[in-house]
């Protein structure tokens, strides 16, 4: 059959399969790294493989997309710093695993849960693809605010050190998010005539900060300049323990692939989304969540990787991006001359499955990597903080002001640091800011454009709740989880004494 | 030295407040350049503020009512060094687009190194050789970053 | 760990780290451009619709120009923020702007004080046609019909938007009607958006849908010009069925490579032949097709007259829909 020779291509043709190799292993370190992003490294590629074959380009690309939504949990579990917005989620659980030393083991979890995520994904693009377009397709304004809603319920489950302080830190970060020129009517918010603040103020520096440089000023004022955790126990983890944690990460993946098929919004949401799955539905966790919880490891990279497989739906069926990497192949396709859209898939079928079969080797490949290098990677956790520290300030620096090249980005990052110090320094985490910053775009956008498509009419605004049935289930699940979480009220009552 | 922990609280609070207040007048100057109030630039960051301003009145309440006088310690010696480390990163930065960035990071990283107890020379200056080696080859080389 | 030959490695790679540095900072002579790489900086995200024009003509033009050209991509503003960044730098063509007409609208929207009188025109790209595009099932049969329905009902006609000054913005001010304009954050959500059914109609350029239109997903009501187009002599125009929006078409967005004002001649010139060449070559007027962009090819004097024509048009009609300042504060002529 050709379409099943072409989803083997990658397999069979000696070079695809070896630059979806090379693609997946740079993504990893690439992803890794604070600062350079995967799409950073898509752009770059399009001039490179500019004079290369279609199919070349596309396998190589595919491979770093792979390697580089998964190589952001290194950072994020080895440095506490999540090397793109993605792996944020990651952090939650990881980086105490790390302090537990248990690096070794939370790297090879967070490596066979995106293999996980990965098979989903591929498993949807090819099986479900017209079924998810739709419902992509039939998501409103509204249901995008249900979403941001229920990312933003989270806060609960992050809260730390009060739950009035959390909730401030978050919409503080909602505020951040909102700073530049308003999307709909370019009217300046919080920029204070500069044209610095007008481009807003960008995610990844300030992650870099709240997590980054906060991270190196608290361990500084901890003197705890030598003998870091020793480190113990295995890499792979043991097939109960992934049998156990299978269930959940196939959850979490179908929603990775349905946050991930949206366009507009990516790997991020579905990460966030996946790690509250996780919280709500696993009532006895290995150890409580933030405390280095495998079930908090495994949701949200299930879900990130999963979200490839989605965004990669609408991009090859409609044209539309799913997410930034996305809309970057798309550039590259029509650079080889090819046509995104609707009729991709009837002009060139062979296509879809040589990027379907792409996406599935490299989650083979990313398996192999993931796992080699960890003897390395662990490592990482015992160099001295003496040369620990200015590296990843230095990582801090770099990466901050690689992401536009300016340099007033660094010292944001640095006014980050210092915020995120000084919180955790009082026991609040910086997690919902980040969370805030994420989803605070979004929520004011989709909230205001759903008022302006209902004229500013209360009732039909609340009507749309009840009577669209995307808005209907989405309402209930946020109600049931405000319900189930009167946890939230109890946080409420410890807070007060 | 010791600080009283209703004080560290207090001035918290205080510090909520003041970035509530503070962004509730400015949410205020917002152009809504003519829309409804509910569909504006100015409606989620008002409500948002507004909600902060209360928490933090609420927040400074409570602390002052309630919390105990109790005492936590503040280490000289920890002050000392972190304003001794950012000192060393901010003259880095503010260095960044008068001297070359690869010459400049070379001896940031080995002020830093030292700084931090680092003693071994040759793990010092190679250390910082092979992080800039690393930073031009990938950021620079790889990625064609333009540094100052 | 024999400390020696770790000794001898950092100092090799010390040695290493600055030769190289000693050779990428090696100034260049003045007297034949280009020396160097060039920078071409576009203000918004790779992927773009501007993005994707400009990088298939930079890799066409690098090799008329003998040096690489780099591409940037600095979104945000609307652009501003990469318009800014390239007037900060010095006029020697090292850096160069790709842009599309968006800078003619930061006067009189407040988004920036610079426009393209600070900038000398390289080569125009091309300019697009908007189409009005809707669902093959809706109620109108033309554009007349939708705007009938908005005279009668103000408001129930839902209107796709990417932002502020985009085109369905300036397009439905030149409607002068009362629409719905539903935001988006880009073109690919209101797409979504539009085929979703969320929306009533949108206004786009026809590259954006027209695989949609050829699919019978969408179909045309109205091309935003004064007479049907050559390739697609189906679709009626605006200006045909709506004799009094004739004053203010053809209308549509346009692309266009920029350098900084008070860039040496020579180096100007060079600039222009070389894209020039990579313009006219088949590779890259056929791209223009596929992507139905009309070819514009206009440099110096008709470029420049070509952009006062639009600036006019585009800032007095977003004035008088309220959406702009007044342009006669920035002396830009009624036409």
């Amino acid at each position: 059959m050709d379409m099943l020779a072409n989803f083997a291509l990658p397999f069979m043709d000696l070079d695809l399969f070896f630059l979806v190799g090379v693609g997946t292993f740079a993504g990893i370190y690439v992803g890794a790294i604070p600062g350079l992003s995967v799409t950073m490294a898509t752009a770059l590629l399009l001039s490179v493989t500019y004079s290369w074959d279609m199919l070349d380009a596309l396998a190589l690309i595919m491979g770093v997309y792979v390697g580089g939504v998964y190589g952001g949990s290194r950072s994020a579990m080895l440095l506490n710093i999540p090397g793109a917005p993605a792996s944020v989620a990651t952090t939650f659980d990881g980086y105490p695993m790390s302090k537990l030393g248990e690096a070794g083991l939370g790297i090879g979890l967070a490596t066979t849960m995106s293999f996980v995520g990965g098979i989903v994904g591929v498993f949807f693009l090819v099986f479900f693809t017209p079924l998810i377009a739709d419902f992509a397709l039939k998501f409103d304004h509204r249901d995008y605010f249900l979403l941001a809603l229920m990312g933003l319920l989270l806060i609960g489950t992050l809260s730390r050190g009060g739950f009035r302080q959390s909730i401030f830190i978050a919409f503080l970060g909602v505020i951040i998010g909102l700073v530049g020129l308003d999307p709909i009517t370019a009217s300046p918010r919080f920029t204070f005539g500069t044209l610095a603040l007008s481009q807003g103020i960008n995610i990844v520096v300030a992650i870099l900060g709240l997590f980054g440089f906060s991270e190196v000023l608290l361990q500084l004022s901890e003197l705890r300049l030598a003998s870091p955790v020793a480190q113990v126990g295995r890499t792979v983890p043991e097939r109960k323990l992934i049998l156990r944690l299978l269930p959940l990460s196939l959850r979490t993946s179908v929603i990775g692939v349905f946050i991930g098929a949206l366009p507009g919004v990516g790997g991020e949401i579905a990460a966030l989304l996946g790690y509250d799955h996780a919280k709500r539905t696993v009532k006895n966790p290995s150890r409580p969540f933030g405390e280095g919880a495998y079930e908090g490891v495994a949701a949200p990279e299930s879900a990130n990787n999963a979200a490839i497989g989605g965004a990669l739906i609408p991009m090859l069926t409609l044209g539309i991006p799913g997410d930034a990497v996305t809309a970057v192949i798309i550039g590259s396709l029509v650079i080889h001359g090819l046509n995104p859209g609707p009729t991709l898939m009837i002009n060139t079928p062979e296509l879809f499955y040589v990027v379907a079969g792409s996406v599935l080797l490299a989650n083979f490949f990313l398996l192999v990597f993931g796992f080699s290098g960890i003897q390395v990677f662990k490592k990482m956790v015992s160099v001295p903080k003496a040369y620990l520290l200015p590296a990843v300030t230095l990582l801090t620096i770099i990466g901050a002001y690689a992401i536009n090249n300016n340099v007033t980005d660094i010292f944001w990052a640095f006014g980050f640091g210092i915020i995120g110090f000084v919180l955790r320094l009082n026991g609040i985490a910086v997690a919902p800011m980040v969370l805030g910053i994420i989803l605070g775009p979004l929520l004011d956008e989709s909230l205001r454009a759903t008022l302006i498509a209902d004229n500013s009419q209360l009732d039909v605004f609340l009507l749309g709740f009840v009577t669209s049935p995307i808005s209907l289930v989405l309402s209930f699940v946020i109600l049931m989880a405000l319900a189930s979480n009167i946890g939230v009220f109890k946080l409420f009552a410890r807070a007060r004494t | 030295m010791f600080v009283l922990g209703k004080l560290r609280k207090i001035s918290l609070s205080a510090l909520f407040l003041v970035t509530g207040a503070f962004l509730l007048y400015s949410s205020l100057s917002i152009d809504m350049k003519g829309a409804d109030f509910v569909v504006s630039p100015r409606v989620v960051p008002f409500g948002l503020s507004l909600i902060m301003t209360m928490i933090a009145v609420w927040s400074l309440v409570l602390d002052i009512v309630k919390t105990r006088v109790s005492q936590s310690p503040i280490d000289i010696q920890v002050i000392k060094s972190l304003l001794g480390f950012l000192t060393i990163v901010f003259a880095y930065v503010f260095l960044i687009r008068s001297v070359n960035f690869h010459v400049l990071t070379f001896f940031f990283l080995i002020a830093a190194f030292y700084y931090l107890g680092a003693r071994s020379p040759v793990w010092v200056v190679g250390g910082a050789a092979s992080l800039v080696a690393a930073e031009f080859l990938i950021f620079q080389y790889g990625f064609k970053v333009s540094f100052p | 760990m024999n400390f020696g030959t770790t000794a001898v490695k950092g100092l090799s790679l010390v040695v290493g780290a600055l030769t190289t540095f000693c050779l990428t900072t090696t100034g260049f002579a003045a007297d034949s451009y280009p020396k160097s790489d060039i920078k071409a900086v576009i203000p918004f995200g790779a992927g773009g619709g501007t993005d994707t024009l400009a990088r298939a003509i930079v890799n066409l033009a690098e090799k008329e120009l003998g040096q690489a050209v780099i591409v940037q991509n600095k979104p945000g503003a609307t652009g501003a923020v990469a318009t800014e960044f390239v007037r900060q730098q010095p006029a020697d063509g090292y850096t160069i702007l790709i842009a599309a007409e968006n800078q003619n609208l930061y006067r009189t929207t407040g988004l920036s004080k610079l426009s393209f009188d600070d900038f000398e025109p390289v080569i125009l790209l091309g300019e697009a046609y908007p189409v009005v595009v809707t669902l093959p099932d809706a109620k109108w049969k033309s554009i007349s019909e939708v705007l009938d329905e908005v005279d009668k009902n103000p408001k129930s006609v839902k209107v796709m938007n990417t932002g502020p000054v985009g085109i369905s913005g300036v397009v439905t001010a030149m409607l002068g009607k009362d629409f719905t304009l539903v935001p988006y954050r880009g073109e690919g959500p209101g797409l979504a958006g539009l085929l979703g059914g969320h929306v009533d109609i949108g206004i786009v350029s026809i590259g954006a849908v027209i695989q949609h239109v050829e699919t019978g997903n969408l179909k045309v009501l109205s091309v935003i010009s004064d007479k049907r187009l050559k390739a697609y002599p189906d679709w009626p125009a605006l200006g045909e069925e709506r004799p009094e929006y004739k004053k203010y078409l053809p209308w549509g967005p346009y692309y266009g490579v920029y350098a900084k004002k008070g860039t040496p001649q020579p180096v100007l010139a060079k600039l222009q032949n070389s894209f020039k060449k990579a313009w006219s070559s088949d590779k890259y007027q056929k791209f223009l097709d596929e992507r139905r962009i009309v070819p514009l090819g206009l440099m110096g004097e008709a470029a420049v007259a070509y952009q006062k024509r639009w600036e006019s048009v585009t800032t007095w009609l977003l004035f008088e829909a309220n959406a702009a300042s007044d342009p006669a504060a920035f002396g830009i002529p009624r036409l």
